[in-house]
């Protein structure tokens, strides 16, 4: 059989074939199939009070849904393989498919999260009113999947070329700028005069914009002018 | 490497494979819960 060697632009180079391929893409189906069916189960729990017994020597007061005593574990042990099967080939498709894996965090906890707090909002009898003991879990596990998410997506924006938009950055950018500067001072020395007195223009103007302290600009004028000496 | 060559995936069809296999895994579990409960 003919192997394909993929390579694209966002990966390590790394090659991988079909077989490849058509694996990821299990770890993908298999881990929205798991999160789907955890869903569903779940939902199916807390319409029975959210608390259900199966087996045992005990008089079990509410008993499971059909099915969710198999389907919930089942889920959970098949969504982490299926996790696992993503995270190993999209390794190997490329970064952002290997990454992409770091998705199933969120869906997991904003998806039960929202039962939790739908069910807590708009309980199913004999309840009414809020709930606290759901809405508090809800409230929770929605945070707890909203902020990593939102830790994701500004970490793409950052590499981006509009990166010193805002004068804290633009400020933080010229700092950098100016260590960069006064390091390179220090490593090569300055070849000519006009070039250190650029540099040192460069460091005023840097002082009257306020990105650099007065003692800084001292601090960095002294490093420019002894790295000139070298 | 470039795209467009033949000499692999292009990106845009990896992505759409993976959106067509996030829903096929949605609809497999809607399925098989429905099918067992």
């Amino acid at each position: 059989m003919a192997t394909i060697a993929g390579v694209n632009q966002w990966g390590s180079g790394s090659r991988y074939g079909p077989i490849d391929v058509a694996l990821y893409l299990l770890g993908v189906a298999g881990l929205a199939a798991s999160l789907t069916i955890l869903f569903l189960g779940m939902r199916a729990v807390m319409d029975v009070g959210g608390f259900c017994a199966e087996g045992g020597p005990y008089e079990i007061q509410t008993h499971c849904p059909e099915g969710t005593v198999i389907l919930m574990p089942l889920s959970i042990f098949a969504g982490l393989g299926a996790a696992a099967l993503m995270g190993w080939k999209g390794a190997q498709l490329g970064s952002p498919f290997g990454a992409l894996v770091a998705l199933a965090w969120p869906a997991l906890f904003i998806s039960l999260g929202w039962n939790f707090l739908e069910y807590a909002i708009w309980p199913p009898p004999p309840d009414t009113g809020i709930v606290w003991g759901w809405l508090i879990p809800g409230v929770i596990f929605e945070i707890m999947g909203i902020v990593p998410l939102l830790g994701l997506l500004p970490s793409q924006r950052w590499q981006g070329p509009s990166a010193a938009d805002s004068p804290a950055d633009l400020k933080s950018a010229r700092k950098r700028l100016l260590n960069d500067l006064v390091s390179s001072a220090h490593e090569r020395g300055w070849g000519a005069q006009d070039d250190l007195v650029s540099r040192l223009e460069r460091l005023a103007t840097l002082r009257e914009q306020g990105a650099i302290t007065d003692e800084e600009f001292e601090a960095a004028k002294r490093a420019v002018i002894g790295g000139s000496g070298q | 490497m470039s795209f467009g060559q033949g000499d692999g995936y292009s990106p845009q069809i990896l992505i759409l494979l993976v959106v067509v296999a996030v829903f096929a895994g949605i609809l497999f579990g809607l399925w098989l819960f429905g099918a067992m409960t």
